[in-house]
């Protein structure tokens, strides 16, 4: 597979993930010393994700299946930069924009006003940007009689439509969709599975994690199945999805 | 370093909106808001003045100033020091669902922290500019024009609680019982650092030396000779104090910088 480099919007190089995993959780310094000095100290191994490599180019729509505990969201975690990989190298072009859970980094003593800039900042938007594009994401959210009032008074549903439209004001260069999309009512639902189609046709890479063969069937034009960490198959949709439910 | 930078004016806003909205939280729904910070130095400046100034009474003509002053410049820089470094202690643990979802550099929180008790100091300030000036009016105390150097021993104490806080949000991430004992070392650090009582006392004890090695004590120190005393900082603290918060930050840079890719596995 030899790809133009400018092509790429996400490579994934030789990326290894171990975690140390203490036989139990020591989180003081008491119990530390303790186990030290009677040598209790043990550390096992735990590999998460072993030799993947993969690019996804620009404007693809890339899903991810496998069973809970393969290692999906340790692979989006590691390309969005949040872990850094023990071995390898991600490289990225573009700026992400994670749906991995919506609403991280809300607090919900502020209002949803404060809230919308505050998280805007946390996505690395300017202050003059999130100016500009205040009212669109009102619009679409829909909550505007509600904007001055604390989000620890809203329901999960109403935090969930302003998280989603704060998530996807501007076109990011590469989406990362993490099965959110059963948020709010159905009406909502439309609109948000409207606005990533939206997403998907002009040139923002979308990676998308599901359960769901169907939607990834219907949507992906390539998919990776992880199993326990190994890459295990990758390539156009119709073939990894029916392998992988055969496999399972 | 470039990219460092870059990445920092990326993420200023952030750090702006973050201060502001601890700012709003700590003062929503309170009448007098923002007063609290003027006033509550002010309420234990009284207590401890009419304690104090009656212990101490044989020592307090060493101090040269009137010992509501005295006080209330000492307990300005160690309250912020002891402010900045408790917050900034649980800045990345109270934040770790922000640090397991979206990528943000960690240091961020930190230096929220500070920033935030810069902005409570300001207000504190106001209530020793109060007390200063009712001296003077007493003619007790003198205005100069040294005063206008107080961002000097302030900004270092500054620099100084930025990388006490960088060591400390490390340690709190993987031992948590860093709280606890971090308090009881706050109290130990107030008792040897001279605010209630003048460092003369010690003169002839083991303590000076003790004293002589905490770097607060010479930021209080070249605070009250600025502010009070029309005094200007010697060369000779000012290299002592440039070297210990450069130690200090160093040391907290770095340790950060090692550990902040294992923050995720222990929040």
């Amino acid at each position: 597979m030899e790809e133009k480099a400018s092509n790429i919007a996400i490579s994934v190089k030789n990326v290894s993930m171990h975690f140390n995993m203490c036989s139990e959780k020591l989180n003081s310094l008491k119990e530390y010393f303790i186990k030290f000095i009677k040598r209790q100290l043990f550390f096992s191994r735990f590999i998460a994700l072993e030799n993947i490599n993969l690019n996804i180019k620009k404007g693809e729509v890339f899903g991810i299946v496998g069973l809970n505990g393969s290692g999906k969201s340790t692979l989006l975690k590691v390309i969005c930069g949040v872990l850094k990989p023990t071995i390898g190298k991600v490289k990225i072009s573009g700026r992400i924009s994670p749906l991995i859970e919506l609403g991280a980094g809300f607090n919900m003593d502020l209002t949803a006003r404060e809230n919308i800039f505050l998280n805007g900042a946390v996505l690395g938007y300017s202050k003059k940007f999130m100016n500009e594009k205040f009212n669109e994401i009102v619009e679409f959210s829909e909550l505007r009689e509600f904007l001055d009032v604390p989000m620890k008074n809203y329901s999960s549903g109403m935090v969930a439509r302003v998280a989603f439209a704060v998530a996807t004001i501007v076109k990011p260069d590469i989406l990362i969709v993490d099965e959110i999309l059963s948020v709010g009512d159905f009406k909502f639902q439309e609109k948000c599975n409207k606005r990533i189609k939206e997403l998907m046709q002009g040139d923002t890479t979308v990676i998308i994690v599901s359960h769901h063969m169907e939607e990834i069937k219907k949507v992906c034009n390539s998919v990776l199945w992880l199993d326990h960490g190994h890459l295990k198959m990758i390539g156009e949709t119709e073939k990894v999805c029916n392998a992988y439910k055969n496999f399972s | 370093m470039k990219k460092y930078i870059e990445n920092f004016i990326k993420y200023f806003p952030l750090l702006f909106l973050l201060t502001s909205k601890d700012f709003k939280l700590k003062y929503r729904r309170s009448v007098l808001g923002v007063f609290w910070s003027t006033l509550n130095p002010l309420l234990i400046m009284i207590v401890v003045t009419s304690v104090f100034s009656v212990i101490l009474k044989f020592s307090l003509e060493k101090i040269r100033m009137p010992f509501a002053v005295f006080y209330i410049t000492g307990s300005l820089i160690f309250n912020f020091f002891s402010e900045a470094s408790s917050s900034s202690m649980t800045a990345i643990t109270a934040n770790a669902s922000l640090i397991q979802k979206v990528y943000v550099p960690k240091y961020i929180f930190i230096l929220e922290k500070c920033a935030f008790s810069l902005i409570n100091l300001m207000f504190s300030t106001i209530a020793v500019l109060v007390v200063v000036f009712y001296y003077v009016l007493k003619g007790q105390v003198v205005l100069h024009a040294t005063i206008f150097l107080i961002f000097i021993p302030i900004f270092f104490t500054f620099l100084f609680s930025i990388g006490v806080g960088l060591i400390l949000s490390t340690l709190t991430v993987f031992f948590r019982d860093i709280v606890h004992l971090w308090g009881v070392i706050l109290t130990m650090w107030v008792y040897l650092t001279p605010i209630v009582y003048p460092i003369e006392v010690l003169k002839f004890s083991s303590l000076d030396w003790v004293i002589k090695l905490n770097p607060i004590y010479y930021f209080v120190t070249d605070l009250r000779k600025v502010m009070i005393l029309g005094e200007i900082i010697t060369l000779k603290s000012l290299i002592i104090e440039s070297f210990s918060c450069f130690i200090v930050l160093i040391l907290g840079i770095l340790l950060f910088k090692k550990a902040q890719d294992k923050f995720i596995l222990h929040i």
